[in-house]
């Protein structure tokens, strides 16, 4: 392995770069109609839908932490945790199959959508 | 670290175990200190011993030095739960120090390496996720890691370029 910076590098870095761009565009594809819903998995496996149509607050708590989830617009975001992380504050869902995840809570948010059969429509 | 490492079997026990002892020590004060705000965010320091030790003392004794750290730190400051991502994490992370030295040892350096493990470390934790919590985290959250991995996996390849130099090769070639 070489010492100094070589062009294979910048290609790596590139290739990383592009999957990362990829990844963020195919959600974009993905149709969503105004049944799409909000499932919250606790780590007792209780599972509670609301639907994201709807404004509202929620209090959730799991293996002794509690979460703010904020419904509004259509997207449901993770607004405050007591949680060390802080990963699941991160971003807003309102697509078909997006999540949020508190692992140390062992709660997951994920968006499903009646219509929401399909990964993305082509032509 | 002299090539006759392996000839004494002692001296390969101390050798692997003080770099163990490094990269322990470097998880945990990474852990410590809050250099980017965004969670799940590390440095990935230890990254930079496990290529220096596959790299100058062989493919074995880095993989033992990676699955060692991993269950030293899930034992000492983690649970299950961080034990099974720290591992995906560090399996994908060894593959890409394996395909790195397979493929690229012309072209690329090892930031370009560190880059590729990083990266790859970062899908695997993601695929953990995904196998615990469903598809949909991936695409939550891998575009940010990736593009963290870049800069992260740079910076611990620049160190593995600064170092290396400085530890004689085994006899008979790298690995």
């Amino acid at each position: 392995m070489q010492t100094h910076f070589k062009r294979g590098d910048a290609v790596i870095i590139a290739l990383v770069l592009c999957v990362a761009l990829l990844l963020l565009l195919l959600p974009l594809a993905r149709s969503t109609d105004g049944s799409a819903v909000l499932v919250i998995s606790l780590s007792d496996g209780s599972e509670t839908t609301y639907a994201l149509s709807e404004d509202r607050a929620l209090t959730l708590t799991g293996n002794s932490h509690t979460l703010t989830v904020v419904i509004e617009d259509g997207a449901a975001r993770v607004v405050k945790s007591t949680c060390p992380d802080g990963v699941c504050r991160m971003g807003a869902i309102s697509k078909h199959g997006e999540m949020l995840v508190c692992a140390p809570a062992g709660v997951a948010l994920t968006v499903r959508s009646q219509g929401g059969d399909v990964d993305a429509i082509l032509g | 670290m002299p090539s006759s490492v392996k000839s004494y079997p002692v001296r390969r026990l101390t050798t692997d175990a003080l770099l163990l002892c490094v990269a322990l020590m470097l998880s945990y004060l990474e852990a410590l200190l809050p250099i980017v705000p965004l969670p799940g965010v590390r440095l990935g320091l230890a990254q930079s011993v496990v290529t220096v030790a596959y790299f100058r003392l062989g493919r074995t004794d880095a993989a033992v030095i990676s699955a060692a750290r991993v269950a030293l730190m899930a034992l000492l400051f983690g649970s299950v739960t961080s034990l099974y991502f720290s591992a995906c994490g560090a399996l994908l992370s060894y593959l890409g120090l394996y395909l790195g030295d397979r493929l690229l040892r012309k072209r690329c350096s090892y930031i370009g390496l560190g880059v590729l493990c990083a990266a790859l470390h970062n899908v695997g934790q993601c695929v953990a996720a995904a196998t615990l919590f469903g598809g949909g985290l991936l695409l939550t959250y891998l575009p940010a890691l990736l593009v963290v991995a870049c800069a992260m996996g740079a910076l611990g390849g620049v160190i593995v370029c600064a170092l290396i130099g400085r530890i004689p090769a085994p006899k008979g070639g790298t690995v």
